[in-house]
Formats: structure tokens, sequence, C-alpha cells
């Protein structure tokens, strides 16, 4: 294009993607050399059957959950003349700002029977189904109602438009909500250890824990990295090559919102325990285990020294974190929203693939480089952050892509052709435009990183504390009410994500 | 070669493209200064690629582009060492550019769009970028009080002329429109077009406009180049353009066209509606006979009176009407196979099934034909 622009972009786009890939290396690596006898006595053991049947059983019972939840939830808010829609919308989000493994505490410590796998699918399921619901909700909105209204005048009852005209339109709303579901479900470790609920996550860091050589947990992560990818493929060809694009142009209308009648009183009700269940239980909870603290005789003055330094740490870090992945996400956006094509696809690709891999196994990678190539790196801060950038990277691709066409070349190409230079057009158009969506990708980085677990068990600096260790270390001894401070405060810092994520809607949110 | 003291613009032998094959395959085009010029031809032909080209937003593989003298870009040559390549990024060409759909800065209030290409020592003197910004404005026949409004505010129309008006703020010498009203609806269109006609007119500058629109580009422009597959094929006065044009492909792009076969024999041709003149260059021998739809009659033979010449071969029935109002095209099947179409003013108009008798006036096109028919 104009005057060629330094292919530097290219460059650091492709360092950036090669530092993401790093992780998944390390892990085919470990696959390609270890001994192929030996890792088959280890994987046919009846323990890795258990955990195999254990994951299986989650993913599905749990995605198929999150999946009826998520869209039924989804035509109700969007389509129905359901009371209190634009509430509904956002307390059907809300969810999403309880980390998971904050949720399993508040059942657990309130119903101390909630294990096995019907408190797990109860827990998980309530944590994620937002997944789901918003990619719906946000399409079900996007959704052309000409394209029903056709229908309908070429003689299809309601129903049937539904079946035959919307679903296959959600398809893709559906299966890309549906596959967050089950990444998040096969990285999960938190919320599982607390129901007493072993997958493969937790058994990795169970096993990490006890032998610290990591051999055999580098075995199982083989496994998981193996069923994560698998999930990408049969993803990526369920989707197909559809494209569901809105044809023609002119203005599109809001959808008429389907009568819900007699049937208004249920579909509330429904709505309301959802809500009441991922929402109000989580929350009550904690105000619960809050007030005991307070009550108790504990040392509540140095709870509260000790709450203190790690939020700053927390804060510190996820600041860090967040500048550095919105740093390294810039080249990587630019480059697939100005030069399209081939390569820059696989550049983007890239960046997910070792995103959707669980956390442990991204840290675990990590401290098997550092060990055994540079030893200083190790329980570094630096390698934590570096963590977070390969884990949130796609966060703040995703923003940036949007901010960036928000700034289209024609517009930069306009601020040339009226005499301004390129690094002027860059300051004067694309910097303006870009900037808020810039900075939604820095908070929704924020927000992850400030209530990450696995990798931050694994990889923080001996005597580092941030909020999620220290609700960790307090939780995993049952001392619930000393947790409390700790996970409302992170409740608190990540309720900005609710209005991020209704902000824009249509954004693909990773673990 | 050299540019003629009066050209605002000379491409000579453009070659560019985006790798692959190339777009521009050896374009050749003179503007002269203050008219404006239509670049025409039919999608994916590179008609905007030229405009990119001369803009600064494509680099040419072969070729240079001259803009009032001076060479802003010229592919080098590399065996000749004193024929360095030449390129003068788009920030310092005297060149005003209208994209497609104006390209407003959506940050930014029309105003500040409007000034956006002064120099900031003239931005820094408010009174005096207001001022210039409201006789802008006026030029483009918008009502200074949109100065303080976003450009979504705006409709499509008035964003078109808030562009061009931004694009004129610099004074250039040359400003280039790209389909500037093709996204706009019917209504809008025409008086947009006039608009920006008006303003354009009254700053003198030379303009070239690319469309795809044969009606815009024949009523909007002094003179039309007609680009086909990377090429330009004929440049005119829009007159001679409709009236002469280079080709069958050109005749059909211009305008409803008639063609029938026939032969040439000392300047006459004749065909199944008889002996026409034919134009110069008429070649001698088997031709393709193109008339425009307004060079054929229709006198009604069965209702009123009869024609003067009854004439058997040049009689048909009426078998579609496209009313438009003012006038309509009629479809009739002569008696010998063929379908012409003639355009009939609204007044006395014939309906499906009459039998007509069809005249035709003025000079034909004759384009050689291959191979003479079997029958003629």
């Amino acid at each position: 294009m104009a005057g060629g622009r330094p292919s530097w972009v290219a460059v650091a786009a492709t360092a950036v993607a090669a530092v993401t890939l790093l992780p998944v290396l390390v892990v085919v690596g470990a696959a390609l050399t270890a001994d192929p006898g030996a890792t088959a006595r280890f994987l046919l053991r009846p323990r890795v059957a258990e955990l195999l049947g254990n994951t299986v059983a989650l993913v599905v019972l749990s995605g198929a959950a999150c999946l009826v939840l998520g869209t039924g939830a989804g035509w109700l808010v969007e389509r129905t003349a359901l009371p209190l829609r634009g509430l509904w919308r956002v307390l059907l989000v809300a969810p999403l700002a309880v980390p998971a493994f904050v949720n399993s505490y508040a059942w657990v410590s309130l119903r101390p029977g909630t294990d096995g796998l019907a408190g797990a699918v109860l827990v998980t399921t309530l944590s994620y189904f937002p997944f789901v619901f918003l990619p719906v909700a946000a399409a079900l909105r996007g959704l052309d109602p000409a394209l029903e209204e056709s229908a309908r005048s070429l003689g299809l009852r309601r129903g049937a438009v539904f079946v035959r005209v919307v679903l296959p339109q959600l398809r893709t709303a559906t299966l890309g909500g549906l596959l967050l579901v089950t990444l998040h479900l096969l990285a999960e470790f938190g919320a599982l250890e607390l129901i007493r609920f072993p997958t493969f996550t937790v058994a990795i860091l169970e096993q990490y824990d006890t032998s610290f050589t990591g051999a055999s947990a580098e075995v199982l992560a083989v496994v998981l990295v193996t069923l994560c990818l698998g999930l990408l493929a049969l993803e990526q060809a369920a989707r197909g090559r559809a494209r569901y694009a809105r044809l023609g142009a002119g203005t599109r209308r809001r959808a008429e919102a389907v009568p819900l009648g007699r049937w208004t009183a249920p579909a509330l009700a429904a709505v309301a325990g959802l809500v009441g269940l991922a929402l109000a239980v989580p929350l009550g909870s904690l105000v619960r285990w809050l007030g005991a603290d307070d009550d108790a005789f504990s040392e509540t003055a140095s709870d509260a020294a000790a709450l203190v330094p790690a939020a700053l740490t927390t804060v510190g870090l996820a600041v860090t974190a967040a500048a550095v992945t919105v740093l390294a996400a810039f080249p990587v956006a630019w480059l697939v929203t100005r030069r399209r094509g081939r390569a820059a696809a696989l550049v983007e690709r890239a960046t997910y693939v070792a995103s959707s891999l669980p956390g442990v196994v991204v840290a675990l990678a990590l401290v098997t480089l550092t060990v055994r190539n540079v030893p200083a790196l190790y329980q570094s801060s630096a390698l934590l952050v570096t963590a977070y950038v390969v884990l949130f990277l796609p966060r703040a691709v995703v923003s940036l892509r949007a901010a960036l066409a928000q700034a289209p070349p024609e517009l930069a190409e306009a601020a040339r052709a009226l005499g301004v230079g390129p690094w002027g057009a860059l300051l004067r158009v694309v910097v303006p435009l870009a900037l808020p969506g810039a900075l939604a990708g820095f908070a929704l980085v924020l927000v992850a990183t400030s209530t990450e677990l696995t990798a931050t068990l694994l990889l923080a600096p001996t005597g580092t504390r941030t909020l999620a260790t220290g609700f960790w270390s307090a939780s995993a001894s049952l001392d619930y009410a000393a947790a409390a401070p700790y996970a409302a405060l992170m409740v608190a810092l990540s309720a900005p994500l609710i209005w991020l994520l209704l902000r824009r809607p249509d954004e693909e949110v990773r673990r | 070669m050299t540019a003629a003291p009066t050209a605002a613009l000379t491409v000579h032998g453009l070659v560019a493209g985006f790798g692959g094959d190339p777009v521009l395959r050896g374009v050749d085009l003179e503007v002269d200064a203050g008219t404006t010029t239509a670049v025409l031809g039919p999608s994916g032909c590179g008609k905007t690629t030229l405009l990119r080209a001369v803009a600064g937003f494509v680099r040419p593989d072969a070729g240079s582009v001259t803009i009032h003298g001076e060479r802003v870009a010229a592919a080098g040559a590399a065996d000749r060492p004193d024929r360095a390549p030449v390129w003068v990024p788009p920030e310092r060409r005297p060149v005003g550019y209208v994209a497609q759909e104006g390209a407003l800065f959506p940050h930014l209030s029309v105003a500040d769009n409007v000034s956006f290409g002064l120099g900031r020592a003239q931005r820094r003197d408010r009174t005096a970028t207001r001022a210039r910004v409201e006789a802008l404005l006026e030029l483009v026949s918008l009502d200074r009080d949109v100065a303080g409004v976003r450009p979504s505010e705006l409709s499509g129309g008035q964003q078109q002329r808030v562009a061009l008006a931004r694009a004129l703020a610099r004074r250039p010498r040359l400003v280039l429109l790209d389909e500037p009203f093709s996204a706009l609806d019917a209504g809008l269109r025409s008086s947009t077009r006039a608009a920006v006609k008006e303003a354009l007119a009254a700053t003198g500058v030379t303009v070239v406009l690319v469309t795809h629109d044969q009606g815009e580009a024949l009523s909007f422009a002094d003179r039309v180049a007609l680009v086909r597959e990377g090429r330009v094929v004929q440049v005119d006065a829009p007159a001679a353009a409709y009236a002469h044009p280079v080709d069958r492909p050109a005749a059909e792009f211009l305008g409803d066209a008639v063609v029938l076969p026939g032969t040439v024999t000392g300047g006459v041709a004749r065909c199944v509606l008889g002996a026409v003149p034919a134009a110069a260059p008429a070649p001698e021998g088997a031709v393709e006979v193109v008339l425009r739809p307004e060079q054929l009659t229709l006198s009604s033979v069965g209702r009123r009176g009869r024609p003067p010449t009854v004439d058997a071969a040049r009689l048909g029935v009426v078998e579609r009407l496209e009313y438009f109002g003012h006038d309509a095209l009629v479809d009739v099947r002569l008696v010998t196979g063929e379908r012409v179409r003639a355009r009939v003013a609204g007044a006395d108009l014939p309906s499906d099934g009459d039998v007509v008798q069809v005249e035709v006036h003025g000079p034909a096109r004759t384009y050689p034909r291959a191979e003479p028919l079997p029958i003629s």
C-alpha cells in the first residue's frame, strides 16, 4: 500500500506469536521425547481413566447445560416481552465478575454437601453459562428482523421460523460460546479442587505439588493439550465456511418482541431463579462470611494488614501485565486489520492457540523452559507477567482489532491526501479513534490478571501473595471467614467487566 | 511525450496492481487544466486504481504520473541508472481527494474536518480558520450551522459535500472524486451532484471523476475517458463519445444500442432496416451496424393511416414497452426475426401487439465483423 509501510509491524507480530507458541512447543517436545513405554504404563492406570471420565463427563454435562441456559436466556431477554429486560441483560452477564473458584467457595461453604460430579456441574454451569448468553444475545440483537418476516410471509409459523431461520444463524455464536465454556472447564482448577472433583487440570497440579519433578505432570499435560486442540479443531470444523453476513444496505430495525402472555410469570421465575443461583447465592454467601469475620475473635486487624499488600501486589502485577499485553497485541491487531491475508491470519491463530491452553499447562511449560535454560528467570515477576501475556493476549487483540476497525485505512489516506504525513495521520486520526478500544482491552486483561489463580500459584515468586493466592491459602485450609475479604475484593475488581462486556457484547472473551 | 503546458495531469504508460496480474496495463491519459474529466468503466476495470495512483496511494510498476509539470511518480528502469524512480508521497501532491463515502473523520466536528488539512499556524488563527471553513461550506451549499455537528449527524449527501469542502480547503490544483455519488440514493444523488458541480466550477479547479455510471459521466464532465481492462480505450467530449464510440462494447457501455448485422459499400450501410448512411470511419464489407434507440422512430400501421411507403422488411410487432413517463423504450420484433429497440416520446406510445414500421434517422456506427453471416 501507500509508501511501503515499514515491515517492523510484521516482524514484531511474528515475534509475539513465537513467544506465545513457546509453551506449546515445550509440551510437544515433552510428548516427543518421553519414553513411550513408561508413558503408556503411566497413562493406562485406572486413575488416569477416572480422570478422563470425570473430565469428559463434566465437559459434556456442563457444556450442554450452559448451551441450553445461555441460549434460552438470550432468547427470552432479546426477543420476548419479558418485563425488565434491560435489568436481566446486566444480571445475566454479572456472574462473569465472580471468579469460578469464588463461586465454588460460596457454594461449598454454604452447603458442604456440594461435591462430586453434580456439584461440579452445578457450580461450573452457573459460572460459565454467560459465555453462551453473551454471544447469543448479541447475535439475536444483530439479526435482521426482515429475515424472519420474509420467512413468515413464505408460510412458516413462528416456531418453524425459529428452527429454520433463527437457530442456523445463531450457530457461530453458540459454537463460539460453547468452545469458551469447554476450554474453561478443561482449565478449571480452583473451583473443582474445592469441590473435590478431580479432572486432568486438578490432577496435574496435585501431581506437581507432590512430586515437584513435573515429569508425570507433563505427561498429563500432553493429554490435556490434546483435548484442547481437538476441541479447537472440532469447533472449526463445525463452524464451517458459513458466513452469515447481512446482505444489502439500509438501516436495520429492532425485532418485534414476542408476547409471552400467560407464560410471563414462568419465564420471569426461570430467569430470576437462574440469576438467584448464579449471583445471589455467591454474593450472599460472601456477605455472610464477611460478617462472620467481624464476629469472630480472630485477628481481624492482621487480616487487613495482609490484605492490603496482597491487593497492591495484585494491582501492580495486573497493570504491568495489561500494559505489556496491549503493547504486544498492537502489531498483531494491526497486521490482521491492515494486511489480512494468510500470513496475518496464521499469526493471529497462533496467539489464540496458546491462550486456549489451560493456565496450568502454560505455567508448567514456562517453569520447564526457565529451569532448563534461564534459571535466573524462574520464580521471577517477569516470568509471571509473561504467562499472563500468553494467556490473555487474545482479549487485547480482539479489542484492538475492533479499535483499529474504527480507524479504517481510508481515513488515514484521507488525512494524507490533506497534506498530513504518515506519523501525523497516526497521531491525529488513528490514535484518537482507536484509543477507547485499546483502553477496553487494557481493562479486560487487568480484570483477568487480578483474578488469575492457577498460573499464579505455580509461577509467583516466593513470598509474593496476590488476592487470588491469598484467598486460596485461606479457603484451602477451610478458613472461609479469612478468605471472604480477598474474594470480595476480587469481585469488586471484576465488576467493571460487566460494563465492558455489555458495552461491546460481541467481543470474544477467552478465559 | 513532454507534457503540454496546459496539462494539469499527464499519465503515461502507467502499469500498477497489487502483485500478480496488473490492474492497470499501460494507461495514457492527459487532462487539460480547468476541465472536468470523467473516467468511466465497468467495476474492476482499474479506474479506481488509476485515481489512487494519481493521489499517491498506489505505486506504479511502470510509467509515470505528472501533475502540472511536476513528476510525482515514475517507476525506475533497472537498466537505466539515469532514470531513478520518482515518488512524491500523497501529502505532498497538489491534489484534493474525495473518497467513495467521504471518509470524514468521525471523531472530529464538521469544522475540524474541513480545517484538518490546513497548516498548524493557520489553524491557530481561530477567526481566519472559521471564516475559511464557513466560506468553504457556503461554496458547497451547506448551511454554516453544520460546522459544529459530528459527521454522523449528516445525511450521505451532506457528508459528501463536507468531504469536498475539506479537499478544497488546501486549494488543490487537481481534485479527484472516487465514485462520490454512488452511495447516495437517486434523489439525493442529483441534488448533490449539482451542488458539487457548481462548487467545482466556482473554483475553476481541474477535476477527475471516477464513475461506472455512464449517465453521470456524460452529464458531469467535459471529457469522458473510457477505461476497459486496465487501459484507456477512448477519450472524447461526452456527445462525441456517445455518438462515435470506438467499438461495439464501448457503444453498448455508453448507452442503449441496437446492433444489427450488415454490409458497408461506398459509405452506405445496408441492414434489415434498409440503407443507412455510415458515419466515418466506415469499414467496407461485413459489419455490425450500431444505432441508438432514439435514432429509430415507429409509425403505426394497424391503427391510424399507413406510413407513406410500406416496406415489408421494416415492419414489426411491439413486444414490450418500458415506460418512463417522459419517454419509453419499445422493443419491436421485426418480420425477419431481429429485435430492435426504439426510444419513443411519452406522448404518442404504441401498445403491445401493435404493428409498426421502423424508420432510421441519422448515420449509423459500423464496426468490422469477423465473418459475414449467411443471410443479410
